[in-house]
C-alpha cells in the first residue's frame, strides 16, 4: 500500500467499512510510515480543537419567534 | 382511519416544537457553519421551520424528524447563499472523487503537535474558525455534522443527499484544507521543513 492509497482510504478506515485484509495492510503501513503517522496525528489534533470549541446556540429571539409560531392554533 | 387535517397539523406542530427544543441549537449550528453568517443562519432556520409546517407529507417515510429538518435547513442555507452571495462555491461545484490535488495537500508539512495548552487555546480556536473560510459550504456542513457533532456517515449522507462515499471525500478534503491552513499557526519559524519543502 502506498501513502496515497492509505490517505485516500483513511476515512473509510475510521468508518470501519474496509475489508479486514485492507485494514491490516493499512495498519501495517501506518506503523512503518512516519509521514502518514504525522498526518494522522494532525487530523486527530484537528478533531480535538474542533471538539474543544463551544457549540453555537440559536439566538433567543429566533427560538422565541419559532416557538410562538409553532404554538399558534392550526388554521 | 387517518386523523383529520386539524389533528394532523396539531401533531406536526407538536413534533416540530419538540425538535426545536431538542435540536434547535444543532440546526442553527449547521446553518451557521454552512453560511458563516448569523443573519443568514437565522433566516435559514426560520424558513426551514416554516417550510416544514407547510409540508403535510414531509414526515412520511422519514425515520427521524430531526434528520428531515437538518436536510431542510441545509437546503435553505444553500438557497440563501445562492440568492445573496453568488460568489460562494455551491455543492454542484464540489467534486465527489479525490483528486491529485487532494493527494498533494496530504503531503504538506506536519504541525509537529504542539502542547495541549497551545493546541486547545483560544488562538487555535480562532485560527480554526478563520481556516473554515477556505472550505466550501458543503465541506463545512460535512465537517460540522461528521466531525463536530460526530454523526455517522450514513446519517450525514441522508441529510446532505450524498452517497456515504461522497461524504468521506468531502470530509477528507475539508480536513486536509484545514490542516494546511493551520500549519502556519502551529509551526514556529524554527520548525524543520517537510520533505517536500526540503526538496524545493
Amino acid at each position: 500500500m502506498t501513502c496515497d492509497e492509505l490517505l485516500r482510504q483513511l476515512t473509510e478506515f475510521e468508518d470501519g467499512v474496509l475489508p479486514d485484509a485492507v485494514c491490516e495492510e493499512l495498519q501495517r503501513h501506518l506503523a512503518e510510515c512516519e509521514p502518514c503517522q504525522s498526518l494522522r496525528g494532525d487530523l486527530e489534533a484537528l478533531a480535538l480543537i474542533c471538539h474543544s470549541c463551544a457549540a453555537p446556540r440559536m439566538p433567543e429571539d429566533v427560538r422565541q419567534r419559532l416557538a410562538d409560531r409553532l404554538a399558534e392554533p392550526p388554521r | 382511519m387517518s386523523p383529520g387535517p386539524d389533528r394532523a397539523e396539531a401533531s406536526r406542530r407538536e413534533a416540530l416544537s419538540r425538535a426545536l427544543v431538542e435540536e434547535g441549537d444543532r440546526l442553527y449550528a449547521l446553518a451557521l457553519r454552512t453560511t458563516r453568517d448569523p443573519d443568514l443562519a437565522a433566516d435559514a432556520v426560520q424558513e426551514a421551520f416554516a417550510s416544514a409546517l407547510e409540508k403535510a407529507d414531509g414526515f412520511r417515510g422519514e425515520s427521524r424528524v430531526g434528520t428531515w429538518l437538518h436536510r431542510i435547513v441545509f437546503n435553505k442555507s444553500i438557497d440563501l447563499l445562492r440568492r445573496r452571495r453568488r460568489y460562494e462555491p455551491l455543492p454542484e461545484e464540489d467534486q465527489d472523487e479525490l483528486t491529485p490535488d487532494d493527494d498533494r495537500l496530504a503531503h504538506g508539512a506536519s504541525w509537529a503537535r504542539p502542547p495541549d495548552d497551545v493546541l486547545l487555546g483560544v488562538e487555535a480556536k480562532a485560527a480554526l474558525e478563520l481556516a473554515l473560510e477556505d472550505l466550501t459550504p458543503l465541506q463545512r456542513a460535512v465537517f460540522e455534522l461528521r466531525e463536530t457533532e460526530g454523526r455517522p456517515t450514513g446519517e450525514v449522507a441522508d441529510i446532505l443527499d450524498l452517497t456515504p462515499g461522497a461524504v468521506r471525500v468531502h470530509l477528507h478534503r475539508g480536513r486536509l484544507k484545514l490542516r494546511a491552513r493551520l500549519t502556519d499557526h502551529f509551526r514556529g519559524r524554527d520548525a524543520p521543513p517537510s520533505a517536500e519543502e526540503a526538496q524545493t
